[in-house]
């Protein structure tokens, strides 16, 4: 086999594959350096209690901040659940109660990134949401189901106090756009000790 | 045999190095390999995919079925089968105006051996106002009595456990209630009789009326509860937890339908009614005058599952009209005003020229089909200019764009400049409403027109409270239009706008909504009859109307106010406003109107819906709490902080156990899943993906070169 031939095939699927090994790992940067520059907003947006956008242009801003497992989970959780945003952070579902306020918060993140994490969550856990207004709340897991996304129930409001977390389901599918979404729903507790 | 593969050994190489003679086929061969493999491994994981979703996909349906049919299966727990009691259910109403006061009266009887208690979930128009709880035993009344949520359960459970027959009415979400009941005997029967009252829709001079029978199973069944739960809420009475209340079981389709419905109607429609029409029920009618009809269904056994629906029509009537019909309660002095639009369909109505500024959200969160919905929205709106209408399109992200410095006359010409303006709009940036807004109401109304400022967003707006108070500064006789676009626009910030702007708020929530949704929106925005609306009233009356700020009377949609005065009054109330851009008034002698029962109840209701929207604009709880606790106490009202509850004082419970009992409700006809929000949101990267791509293709490279690399180390050696 002609080696010039040869080599061409060998760099193409080489640059194939740098290409593929760039575009996942950009997902996991971005994801991972958003939330470190969220990080700066958010301190900005506690000290002058007003919304404060990361980056210039961008289109949103820190609504809230979403602890678990003992601080091992840390996230900054974004105003909107478009595309864009979700690339960021997870985001809180523009309609739905807010961050700190009475009724059902919802938030959704990517499940490969932010909220992978949402596969180890059991019933009993506890999650600590804090807004950006400084109200803090803890909640703690009282179910997790398997929905369509078009069964937008889990997003209406209950009547109760409640943190309702939505990624996509399954957690290992390869290929994005399933039509399932995983739901993990959190009551609010009254906290006797917080050990978050 | 090889030595690890090294860049500078790939480069030392001569790249002509003998072209045997089958090079080109073994090459050939091998990029057909290559292909081969490759597509083979990306069609693996490809299909691998597809399984992972379906078998997902089956677990749902699983849990879906196990949702509606087997939480009866659950809920015997105790070993105990119970057969169901029979359900007769009772409803008369009274309508006067758009105002509909209906009684509901409910038969159970316990058909099982056993002492039950049973939670019987029961749907209510949206707006119901719940006043009135009776409970009949034998030859007993006794009446139910607003009380704070909380202690109207206590109440309750006190009852229960000291073996007392008791009922308990909470809301649950607004158009749901439940009862719950205890200390059923066997074989005995138990009426409960509940009243309220709503208002009715009204459209192109045709008044509807709508009694749901069935509740749609749009919650989850109680899933929730594990078995210790199921076990303390048998001992504890009705302290069950909300999921479980509001999911109403649904009995197999094989079961025979059961709820039978008597129904009848004393109907005071306020204007000449032409026709009486029931949708999906035979009728009996009766005239009693040109206003006044009785209604009856004519088979007293009707299946609950699906609603009773009558419509009647006023006969054509070229002029706005108004009907008044007033309560007074305590010293306190209500007043239901109605305005009715023209309903002649040849009334030549003249219509005044336009000038329209559409707002367009072109941010980021846009990007996608929401654009796509917000471009299509406005082409549409675009088109339906006349001539003598003006028009501008203004854009913000993080910048503001106009199309034009100022309205521009909806030419030709300059309606194909604009839609090659919305073509080109692209999605991107930051969400800066107020710069636009403030642009958009930097001019008024000239005379003989009206100006309409139309905003399209999915409403990730920040600054609310800048926003109102901007409108409330400089509305002028501007008329604000929010539309709302996407999966979960901010239905609370474009109610506030559409209200403060006294225009209307326009939700789509999918693509194929855009037609018909903007068809409601162009009749408002088109036909506005009577604007400026305002109300006169006697001097020195304390006057509080609702809504506070009175929005236009658009063609084919009544108007509806209600006002509290803080003391009874002769006198006569002036309506007034502008009617094709003349003078119209009406004065209305409140003393010469006819009295009804229950406007201030539709008054109370609405000052409560204004304070629970109040919580979503920070408003604290407590104080939200307890202003609606006083209006629901004053007005007996059932609401999220009070219940109405109903205590027999003789016990009668003789056997130690009693089992809870769900009351199974009808599948409703054809019913299939609501899409209220659309969809969740898309929560996947394609990440995963791409680096099993890359470590495949790095892999094929690398087979590659090593497949190829052996025959010619073979011939050079």
């Amino acid at each position: 086999m002609s080696v010039r031939i040869r080599h061409l095939l060998f760099a193409t699927l080489m640059s194939l594959a740098i290409w593929h090994l760039f575009e996942g790992g950009y997902i996991h940067a971005k994801a991972w350096l958003a939330q470190q520059l969220i990080h700066n907003a958010w301190h900005g947006a506690i000290s002058n209690a007003s919304a404060q956008t990361p980056w210039p242009g961008a289109d949103t801003y820190p609504v809230a901040r979403l602890t678990a497992q003992n601080g091992k989970i840390d996230l900054f959780v974004l105003a909107g659940t478009s595309g864009r945003t979700l690339a960021f952070g997870p985001g809180h579902m523009t309609g739905t109660a807010l961050p700190g306020s009475y009724g059902n918060v919802v938030l959704s993140g990517h499940r490969d990134t932010h909220f992978s994490f949402l596969k180890n969550l059991s019933i009993g856990d506890q999650l600590f949401l804090e807004s950006s207004s400084g109200d803090r709340k803890l909640y703690e897991v009282i179910k997790t189901e398997v929905v369509h996304e078009n069964d937008t129930h889990i997003a209406r409001d209950s009547g109760d106090d409640r943190l309702t977390l939505i990624t996509c389901f399954p957690f290992d599918a390869l290929v994005p756009g399933g039509p399932m979404r995983y739901a993990v729903m959190a009551r609010a507790v009254i906290p006797r000790t917080l050990n978050i | 045999m090889h030595s690890p593969l090294t860049g500078g050994r790939i480069k030392t190489q001569s790249p002509n190095d003998q072209i045997v003679k089958d090079g080109l086929r073994g090459l050939l061969a091998s990029i057909a390999v290559g292909f081969t493999v490759s597509t083979v491994l990306v069609l693996i994981v490809i299909t691998l995919t597809l399984l992972s979703t379906a078998a997902s996909a089956a677990s749902v349906d699983q849990i879906n079925n196990t949702k509606s049919g087997s939480l009866l299966v659950k809920n015997a727990q105790t070993g105990h089968y119970m057969p169901t009691p029979t359900l007769l259910t009772d409803v008369k109403i009274n309508v006067s105006g758009i105002l509909a006061r209906t009684t509901v009266s409910q038969q159970f009887q316990n058909n099982s051996k056993d002492w039950v208690e049973g939670i019987y979930v029961f749907p209510l128009p949206e707006n119901a106002a719940v006043d009135q709880l009776r409970m009949r035993i034998g030859d007993r009344i006794i009446e139910g009595q607003i009380k704070e949520r909380e202690e109207a359960k206590k109440q309750f459970q006190e009852a229960a456990r000291s073996g007392k027959k008791a009922t308990l009415i909470e809301q649950e979400r607004s158009n749901v209630f439940t009862t719950s009941l205890t200390n059923i005997a066997p074989g005995e029967s138990i009426t409960i009789e509940i009243a309220y009252q709503n208002t009715l829709d009204y459209r192109d001079g045709a008044v509807s009326l709508r009694f749901p029978l069935v509740v749609a199973p749009r919650y989850i069944p109680g899933q929730e509860h594990n078995e210790n739960t199921m076990t303390s809420t048998v001992n504890q009475g009705p302290s069950v937890t909300d999921a479980q209340k509001i999911s109403p079981l649904i009995i197999d389709e094989s079961e025979k339908k059961r709820n039978p419905v008597n129904l009848s109607i004393k109907l005071d429609a306020g204007f000449a009614i032409q026709t009486i029409h029931s949708t999906n029920h035979a009728i009996k009618k009766n005239k009693i005058n040109e206003h006044q009809y009785k209604v009856n269904l004519v088979s007293n056994n009707v299946p609950a599952d699906r609603d009773f629906e009558v419509t009647w029509r006023s006969a054509p009537d070229a002029m706005p009209r108004s009907a008044v019909y007033t309560e007074q309660k305590g010293d306190k002095y209500y007043s239901l005003i109605t305005l009715f639009p023209p309903t002649d369909p040849n009334a030549d109505i003249p219509r005044l020229p336009r000038d329209i500024v559409f707002v367009v959200d072109t941010s980021g969160s846009m990007h996608g089909a929401s654009l796509d919905q917000a471009k299509s929205a406005l082409k549409l709106a675009v088109q339906r200019l006349t001539n003598e209408d003006r028009f501008n399109i203004i854009q913000f992200n993080s910048t503001t764009q106009a199309l034009y410095s100022h309205e521009q006359p909806a030419s030709e010409k300059n309606l194909k400049v604009a839609c090659r303006y919305i073509n080109a709009l692209v999605a991107d940036g930051g969400t800066e409403f107020a710069p636009a807004l403030s642009i958009a109401l930097n001019d008024d109304a000239k005379a003989g027109r009206i100006r309409q400022v139309v905003f399209i967003t999915d409403g990730s707006v920040g600054n609310e409270d800048e926003i109102f108070s901007m409108i409330k500064k400089r509305l002028g006789k501007n008329r604000l239009f929010p539309i709302g676009i996407g999966t979960a626009p901010n239905s609370h910030l474009m109610t506030k706008i559409a209200e403060y702007g006294r225009g209307s708020f326009t939700y789509i929530g999918d693509i194929s909504e855009v037609a018909t949704k903007m068809g409601d929106f162009f009749n408002r925005l088109e036909n506005p009859v009577v604007t400026d609306i305002s109300t006169k009233w006697p001097e020195d009356l304390i006057v509080d109307l609702s809504p506070s700020i009175i929005p236009d009377l658009y063609q084919g949609e009544p108007l509806v106010i209600v006002a509290a005065t803080d003391r009874a009054f002769t006198g006569a109330v002036q309506i007034g406003g502008l009617f094709a851009g003349q003078q119209w008034r009406e004065t209305v002698n409140l003393e010469k109107q006819s009295k009804e029962q229950g406007i201030g109840q539709i008054w109370a209701r609405r000052k409560i819906s204004e304070h629970m929207g109040s919580l979503r604009d920070g408003m604290s709880k407590e104080v939200v709490r307890q202003a609606v606790l006083d209006l629901a106490l004053e007005h007996s009202l059932v609401t999220k902080y009070s219940s109405l509850v109903a205590v027999d004082v003789t016990p009668t419970r003789t056997m130690q156990f009693m089992y809870r009992q769900l009351i199974p409700l009808n599948m409703p006809n054809r019913w299939s899943q609501a899409k209220i929000f659309g969809a969740l949101p898309q929560t996947a990267t394609a990440s995963s993906m791409h680096l099993i791509l890359a470590a495949l293709f790095s892999t094929l490279a690398l087979v590659f070169f090593f497949k190829g690399r052996r025959p010619k180390t073979g011939s050079q050696r």
